[in-house]
Parts: structure tokens; C-alpha cells; sequence
């Protein structure tokens, strides 16, 4: 008997520039919190790579940091439609597509998963180095409840291990 | 009298951040200059005062899409300088990596990149909704050359598993094995985009290229060779700056390279071709004669004609190092610290064409300075000359279509702009 494919929460940013290492951050915290029960995939690639991640898969959420001139640490959330996150789309390179790019490429390819949610943080620092600044890390904690919330309303996450305990 | 200005303040479609001014004063094109702005980011610098077996894993941070390249310029570069050289499965392997980021950067250039410039879409994504096919073609492509990668490089963007020597690790014969049926899949696909990329429309425009790549004797070349030329030269890649320097040019960030005593070169896939196309492997041959490939192919536009065929022949290639594989006992060859101070300097042929590393290193084998000259700062000056004369045949079209030609005429080379910013001095001037 097959079973639904769990759903996928992906992390998605670099380690090395500051905030934007936060999608890495909060997956690492999700996979924490709740383990084998969803599949947590860190992502520093190419975004054409997110098509071969969500093909075939049911849920997926992403998380990445954002920029649109908002708060340092101020919380979004987009559904289905991601249109808002290819406002600075045109003067990027396809060399490396970004995230809503993706998704209007998934689109035109009739290669979305059936429900795509992403949550995205605004970034204050996307220079070279390590570590978040001090408004994205405060926001941590409240984005992987967050997402965690997200990932449980899935009928197909599995309860956890030892309810019986 | 009349003034006419062509301005792409931010070319899209390539890598890198760039732009492009032309003047055109009564019918004469008096300036032509491929800005490119994006920062100098000066890696030769951050590399002084490194141990030379760090020089591979640094260099890979130049670029995210030909890393490989700068494993390999930088290895066969420092090894040369400690006169060891790698043979045998070794060598094998390093063609296999670079058989995986050749395939990676040519689907990704030529269905992403270049192809909405024949098919008429403004890009990928709008191409991709009336030809599925075609780029979900180009991403399986793609995807190919990003699992050799992987498998053998540890990851696909800048790989973790080259040292100067050889690998960390070697995988074994069955990692090659899962791996060997998408191989033979990515060769069909391959095959299929020479025959989908041959049906395009393309200007009639010939060039008068001097041509500059390796040229090995009995293989199409990636790692080693001479380096030769349409015009008869024929060099170590020891002698490559006594051949050609670079000048500085105060409208760009990246040097302009020319032939010391002649002039622009073009390095790249046209540039391989036309001087190893007798090197090609034989479904690469045969599919090239199929679709009426010239053995000297001029024309910019079919440049991504030649890059099909050129994946072709990477896909070949891997699979028959895979097919002939058995995992070596070591991963590497020793390569000590030399116990004097030592030059090296080598080219290997990244995605976009000739890469240039030099190294001199301490006794204790310190990098005491580094020479990296990439390939689109090689073709700079080349594709300047290919938009002036663009510019000189199309004056009659209205400035939108002429600056949609300029821009075309700039993607036919897949400049690497991120990989093209270097200064070698800096000068600061305080008043």
C-alpha cells in the first residue's frame, strides 16, 4: 500500500550572506521540532532545482528571506499565487532563477506541487559573512511556529511517535 | 548632422551585472563599449599569503556556474609549478567533472538563456509556456550534468572534492552506475536539441574570428593541450602572457584581452570547434554532419549549434570514462610543498572558453601572487567588435529593434560577467 508523499518544507538561502542564511536556519529548527514526520531539504542551489524537489509532492513550504524595503524581521506569507514575489524579478540573471521565478516556470510546466505556501522574513543584511542580525533572529522562534503550524494542518503528517506515552 | 545613442543599462540574460553604450554620429558608429560594472572582486588578492592547496576550493567562489573551471585551471596550474602531473583514472575523472559542468552550463545557456532569442519570447519562462517540451528538455539536460556533479564533485555548486593532486574521494563504480542510465538519456536529449536548435532562423553574418583554444592531440579538448590559434600559433600555456595582455579600459571593470601585436581573439565554444572539430567523439560528429554543421563555424549565431554538439560530445565523454571506470586505490597523488619558490601557469577550456591561472609560490608553498584571466574578460573586446559591426549592417532599423540585436549579439558569447571583473592593480588617488 503506497502512501501519500509527506509533505516537504524547504529552507531556502546562503549561509554565507548574513539573512539570507534564515531559510537554512528555520529548516534546521523544523526538522528539530518535528523530525521524521516531514521531509526537510536545506537548498543553497539553483532554483530550476526546486521544480526536481516538488515534483510529485502533495505540501510544500518554503521558506526564504526577502527584501522589499519592509521591516527587518516582519513576517509574509504567500499562498498559490506568488506574483508579489517577482517585483524585482526583471534585472535578475537567469543564471540563477529566484524563488517566484521558479514558480512561473513551474507554472508554464505544469509542474506545481498541489498547495505551495511560502513564508518569507525581510532581510536587513545580505552582505558577505555569517550570522543574522539581530531583528531576523529575533523573529526565529515565531517563524518556525509558524511553519510548523502550516506543515500540521496536512492530514498526511503522521501523528507523533509515543502519543500512547 | 545627427546623434543617435544605443543604451542597455542592465543586459538581461547574462550573468553578471553589465550594460552597453553605443554612439552613432551621422551613419558612422563612433563608440562601442560593453560596460561592465559589477565590482572588481579581486580574488588574486584574497589569494596571497594562501597555502596553494587552498588555491582550488577559493577560486571554485568566482563563479556559481563554472566552478569547476577554476578547480581545474587552479590544480593543473599549481601542479605544474610543483612538477607533478596526474595521469590515468585521475585524469579521467577531472574530464568527467568537467563533462558535467559543460552540460549544466550549455542546457542552461542554450534553453534558458539563448533560445528565446530565436523563438521570439523575452525569456525562458514565457518560452516554456508554448514550448513545454523544449525546456523541460533543457532541464533534464541540466539536471544531468548537475548529478555528475554531485557525485562526483560532493555537490553542484562549487564542488568539495578536488585538490591539487586529484580528489578527497573517489566514487565507486556503482555511484557511477546509478548514474550511468541518466547519462545515456542526456545523450538522446542532447542529440534531440542539436536537431531542435538547427531548425532556427539565423542572421547570415560572418565574422572574421581569431580563434583561441587547447588543442590536444587525440582528444576534444577540457584539461590540457597547447594553445592554438586560427592563424597559426601554437603554444605552452607557459607562454600565454608573453602572447596575449590585458589593458585596461576605463569604461569597464574587467581588462580587455587582445594578441599582442594583432588584436581581439574570441575563446569559447566557436573558437573549440573550429580547431579540434576533427577531435569530436562519433555521435557528436555524426549529428553535427546530420544537421550541416561547417567544420568553421563563423557565424555568432550559431554558436549555440555548436554548444549542442559540444554537449554531445560531453555526454559521450563521460559515459565512456564511467563505462571503462575501476576505483583507484588513491584518490590523489602527493603533491608536497616544493622546497623553493616556483612558477606555475595553465588553461583549461571553462564552459565559455580558455581559463588562464598563475601561480607563484614560497619555498614553503605559500601563494605569494596569482594571475587568473577569465573568458568572457578574453572576449570582451571580440564581442565589442561584433556589435560594432552589427551596428554598421543595421542602421536603418528603428533603435528598439537595434538594441534588441545588440543585446543578441552579446548572449551569443554567454559572457560570464561575475566571472570577467578584475583588476590586477588598484590605484587609489587622494587629493
Amino acid at each position: 500500500m503506497s502512501h501519500p508523499p509527506r509533505p516537504l518544507v524547504i529552507g531556502v538561502g546562503n549561509l554565507h550572506r548574513h539573512d539570507d542564511a534564515l531559510g537554512l536556519e528555520v529548516a534546521e529548527q523544523v526538522k528539530e521540532r518535528l523530525g521524521d514526520r516531514v521531509r526537510v531539504v536545506p537548498f543553497d542551489g539553483e532554483s530550476t532545482g526546486l521544480l526536481d524537489l516538488w515534483v510529485g509532492v502533495g505540501s510544500v513550504v518554503i521558506v526564504d528571506a526577502i527584501r522589499s524595503h519592509g521591516a527587518p524581521g516582519q513576517l509574509h506569507r504567500f499562498e498559490g499565487d506568488l506574483t508579489p514575489l517577482l517585483v524585482e524579478s526583471a534585472t535578475t540573471s537567469t543564471h540563477g532563477l529566484t524563488v517566484g521565478e521558479a514558480w512561473r516556470l513551474g507554472r508554464s510546466l505544469d509542474q506545481l506541487p498541489d498547495r505551495l505556501v511560502v513564508f518569507g522574513v525581510e532581510g536587513e543584511d545580505f552582505s558577505p559573512g555569517i550570522g543574522l542580525s539581530p531583528a531576523v533572529a529575533r523573529s526565529l522562534s515565531s517563524l518556525t511556529g509558524a511553519v510548523v503550524a502550516e506543515v500540521l494542518r496536512d492530514p498526511s503528517v503522521p501523528p507523533p511517535e509515543n502519543t500512547d506515552a | 548632422m545627427s546623434e543617435r545613442t544605443i543604451a542597455v543599462n542592465y543586459l538581461a540574460r547574462v550573468e553578471g551585472e553589465g550594460a552597453l553604450h553605443v554612439r552613432i554620429h551621422d551613419r558612422t558608429v563612433e563608440e562601442v563599449e560593453l560596460r561592465i560594472f559589477e565590482p572588481p572582486r579581486f580574488f588574486e588578492a584574497f589569494l596571497r599569503g594562501r597555502d596553494y592547496a587552498e588555491a582550488p576550493d577559493i577560486t571554485a567562489r568566482i563563479c556559481g556556474i563554472c566552478p569547476v573551471a577554476y578547480q581545474m585551471s587552479a590544480c593543473h596550474a599549481i601542479e605544474r609549478a610543483l612538477g607533478i602531473h596526474v595521469e590515468g583514472t585521475l585524469r579521467d575523472l577531472r574530464r568527467l567533472l568537467y563533462c558535467g559542468e559543460w552540460i549544466e552550463s550549455h542546457a542552461l545557456h542554450i534553453y534558458l538563456l539563448h533560445a528565446p532569442d530565436f523563438l521570439g519570447y523575452p525569456d525562458a519562462i514565457r518560452l516554456a509556456k508554448d514550448h513545454p517540451d523544449a525546456v523541460k528538455r533543457g532541464l533534464a539536460l541540466k539536471k544531468t550534468g548537475n548529478a555528475i556533479m554531485r557525485v562526483l564533485g560532493g555537490r553542484e555548486i562549487h564542488p568539495i572534492n578536488v585538490r591539487v593532486g586529484g580528489f578527497y574521494r573517489c566514487p565507486t563504480r556503482e555511484e557511477f552506475e546509478a548514474l550511468r542510465s541518466d547519462v545515456e538519456h542526456a545523450l538522446l536529449l542532447a542529440e534531440e536539441t542539436v536537431r531542435f536548435v538547427a531548425g532556427f532562423d539565423f542572421p547570415a553574418v560572418e565574422e572574421d574570428y581569431e580563434f583561441v583554444s587547447l588543442r590536444a592531440p587525440d582528444e576534444y579538448p577540457l584539461n590540457e593541450g597547447r594553445i592554438a590559434s586560427s592563424v597559426g600559433l601554437d603554444i605552452d600555456p607557459a607562454e600565454f602572457e608573453q602572447t596575449f595582455e590585458e589593458v585596461h579600459v576605463p569604461h569597464s571593470n574587467a581588462l580587455h584581452s587582445v594578441r599582442k601585436g594583432a588584436g581581439s581573439y574570441l575563446v569559447g565554444p566557436l573558437a573549440r570547434y573550429a580547431l579540434n572539430h576533427d577531435r569530436l567523439t562519433p555521435r557528436a560528429a555524426k549529428v553535427a554532419r546530420e544537421v550541416g554543421l561547417e567544420p568553421v563555424v563563423r557565424n555568432p549565431f550559431r554558436s549555440i549549434l555548436v554548444r549542442a554538439v559540444e554537449t554531445v560530445f560531453a555526454c559521450e565523454e563521460a559515459l565512456r570514462i564511467m563505462g571503462r571506470y575501476r576505483m583507484p586505490e588513491r584518490a590523489w597523488v602527493d603533491a608536497p610543498p616544493p622546497d623553493h619558490p616556483t612558477h606555475g601557469a595553465a588553461v583549461t577550456e571553462a564552459p565559455r572558453g580558455l581559463l588562464y591561472h598563475a601561480y607563484d609560490l614560497d619555498a614553503d608553498g605559500q601563494i605569494r601572487s596569482a594571475r587568473i584571466i577569465a573568458p568572457t574578460s578574453q572576449n570582451q573586446k571580440r564581442i565589442e567588435d561584433d556589435v560594432r559591426h552589427l551596428v554598421e549592417r543595421s542602421l536603418d532599423l528603428d533603435t528598439p529593434r537595434l538594441t534588441f540585436a545588440c543585446e543578441r549579439a552579446i548572449r551569443n558569447h554567454d559572457p560570464c560577467i561575475s566571472c570577467a571583473t578584475h583588476f590586477l592593480t588598484l590605484d587609489l588617488v587622494r587629493g
